[in-house]
């Protein structure tokens, strides 16, 4: 677990700087197939024209304006907050198997997304960011509380052991709201898989801001990350006030994940497969991590969201599902990886 | 002979187990075969029936006359529910005997109790069927495997309510013919979707509401006519276009709290400005029904589909739609 901790001084700039482009073009790739393909074939010409010359009689350019467009937008920001929240949780807990859904964040906002609307009938797209922001908030406080309750304090260790303790007791209180009022819970049932499919677009205008401002803080912060990984007696020797850094770092991973779960419910896996893939090239310099993870997650969601809306059709999987399937096998290889 | 307190305690269990039973011992029983496809020896006439299943079992049951000991029961925000009791048969908990057995799985006490002498279930309850069948003889009457109300004939069979099931399908059968008289033999397309989990979906008979619509000699368009089998397909938003036809209907599910305008707002993030892509919309012909009465397995709710569908064609200039 300690393999992280400490950075890798050897990540050279022109390499760390010659992938940003790479990753860019990738993206842009990535982002030009998902509103390519889908259940209905459109000719390339008929994508061009309908981003550049839209006609909103012209069913075909509504498809791409109006559906895959707002939905690849969407897998961006989702793709990049998530993963940049677990680059950014994995530096500050130095704990490679930190991410927004193990340690419990992830759970805390489905949580309170659940009870506000199935319990509290509170169902307008103007709370739902912010009921699910104090969802993410109290279960990290309670997982953070509840490691440092541990002999030994708030170790990696005792930090996923709590948060996964959390999780667990979550999902049961879920499935409890379930029980009682199985109808109104249905409506719920496959937000709660995590998918991008029919996702409301104008929630955008809610938390599209504080996810812009989240990743930009994600990114400035970055560089204290990497000697925060240090420890915390290093990076207070060397002048960081790791108190505010961490409630600073904590205010951003919560944003970052509580609006995700709110665009697309909870997705596993992203935050905590793509940093390692992006460590395998940038090392362990979060001043390259962070960023690369951003681009990496995004890139990883659209690759996954594209796959869920072609892979059986006419029928779309729903991308927490694919998302799953694709980052459990992706994690093992890591770890075993890792180990040799 | 000496009789031992322990063996005097196993004879007075097994003869309460025998007075339990006695419903089942005291009757004349026949062979019957299930939709699994198990030989069951049924009571030829009984008495005590639990149902497993609300809108496919129990509603009709009660439409044929027989109100059961024991149901399925939902939990809902105002407490338990059978989905399309209140609306279909009027006989809901609260105005009956009938006792709540829980949803799925059924809670094998709560039935034991009732001492019954018929179970009925469906593939769809998770109760597993060794338990049932201590309790009682227990028949499987799938409501997916010949189409929409087809289970009224094996219900009617195991109650012997066939009279009852005569006079429903004939009232049926007139309620058809006047959809007939209005349609008057022109080619008139339908079709009937909904929207969940932000897609489309869509079944090649959807309830009672499309049997009312295929019986009254309704055509649809080809991707729905493609559907086979009973279960629903879901199609991406982009598909939308494809279900056109001179007569839509979208379904609402009131018993989620869904309302007519969460429907449409919930096809417009399915489908952004769907309603100048649909001739059925622009034309007005775009018609929103409930969704627990158009998928019941009742004979009621196929009645008030066909007054829905007769109040929505009546009047229209049909001559022009079929050209």
């Amino acid at each position: 677990m300690s393999a992280i901790a400490a950075p890798h001084a050897g990540t050279h700039p022109v390499r760390a700087w010659s992938g940003v482009p790479v990753l860019l073009g990738v993206l842009l790739l990535a982002f030009l197939l998902h509103i390519a393909v889908g259940a209905k074939q459109l000719s390339l010409g008929t994508v061009i024209e309908a981003l550049f010359n839209f006609d909103q009689t012209v069913f075909d350019h509504v498809i791409v304006r109006n559906l895959r467009l707002p939905r690849a937008v969407l897998a961006v920001l989702v793709g990049a907050s998530l993963s940049l929240a677990g680059a950014l949780m994995q530096g500050v807990t130095r704990n490679p198997l930190a991410d927004p859904a193990l340690l419990g964040l992830t759970s805390g906002a489905a949580f309170a997304v659940v009870i506000a609307t199935s319990v509290l009938g509170l169902s307008s797209m103007v709370f739902i960011p912010w009921i699910a922001m104090l969802g993410a908030l109290g279960a990290a406080l309670i997982v953070y509380l509840i490691a440092r309750l541990v002999p030994g304090g708030a170790t990696p260790l005792s930090l996923t052991l709590s948060g996964a303790a959390i999780s667990a007791f979550l999902s049961a209180v879920i499935s409890v709201v379930h029980l009682l009022d199985q109808d109104t819970f249905e409506n719920l049932r496959v937000w709660l898989t995590g998918g991008l499919a029919g996702r409301d677009i104008t929630l955008l205008l809610y938390v599209g801001p504080p996810i812009a401002l989240a990743l930009i803080g994600g990114v400035l912060l970055a560089p204290r990350v990497t000697v925060l990984a240090m420890g915390d007696e290093v990076a207070q020797g060397l002048g960081v006030k790791t108190g505010a850094l961490k409630i600073q770092l904590l205010a951003v991973v919560v944003v970052l994940t509580a609006c995700s779960v709110a665009l697309a419910g909870p997705l596993g896996f992203i935050g905590l497969v793509i940093p390692h893939i992006v460590r395998l090239y940038v090392g362990s310099d979060y001043r390259w991590i962070v960023p690369y993870a951003a681009l990496a997650g995004a890139i990883y969601l659209l690759g996954v969201d594209t796959i869920a809306r072609i892979a059986i059709p006419p029928r779309e999987i729903s991308t927490g599902i694919i998302t799953a399937m694709i980052g459990a096998p992706l994690f093992v290889q890591l770890v075993r990886r890792r180990t040799r | 002979m000496t009789i031992l307190p322990r063996h005097a305690a196993l004879i007075a269990a097994a003869g309460i187990a025998l007075l339990l039973a006695a419903p089942v011992f005291a009757q004349e029983t026949r062979a019957y075969t299930d939709d699994a496809g198990r030989t069951v020896e049924v009571p030829v006439a009984p008495k005590r029936i639990v149902t497993l299943h609300d809108s496919s079992l129990t509603v009709p049951l009660v439409e044929l006359g027989i109100i059961p000991v024991g149901a399925f029961g939902r939990n809902g925000e105002a407490g338990p529910f059978m989905r399309g009791a209140a609306t279909l048969t009027g006989v809901t908990f609260e105005n009956s005997d009938i006792v709540n057995v829980g949803a799925s799985p059924a809670d094998i006490e709560a039935i034991a109790a009732l001492e019954p002498d018929l179970i009925i279930t469906s593939s769809f309850q998770e109760a597993p069927i060794e338990q049932l069948e201590v309790i009682a003889p227990t028949v499987f009457v799938e409501d997916n495997v010949r189409g929409e109300l087809a289970t009224f004939e094996d219900i009617a069979e195991l109650t012997n309510t066939q009279d009852k099931l005569a006079i429903l399908k004939s009232r049926y059968q007139a309620q058809i013919d006047q959809l007939k008289a209005v349609l008057g033999g022109r080619n008139i397309s339908a079709s009937i979707i909904l929207t969940q989990e932000g897609q489309i979906a869509a079944w090649h008979t959807y309830g009672v509401i499309g049997k009312v619509l295929r019986d009254a000699g309704f055509t649809f368009p080809a991707i729905i006519d493609g559907l086979e089998g009973t279960e629903r397909t879901f199609f991406s938003g982009e598909e939308l276009p494809a279900f056109d036809a001179d007569f839509m209907f979208l379904t609402y599910d009131p018993s989620r709290g869904q309302s007519p305008q969460d429907a449409i707002a919930d096809i417009e993030t399915v489908t952004p400005s769907f309603c100048q892509f649909l001739t059925a919309c622009a034309g007005e012909r775009f018609v929103l029904v409930p969704r627990e009465d158009a998928v019941a397995r009742s004979y009621t709710a196929a009645g008030m589909m066909a007054s829905a569908v007769l109040a929505a064609i009546s009047g229209r200039d049909l001559d022009a739609l079929a050209e």
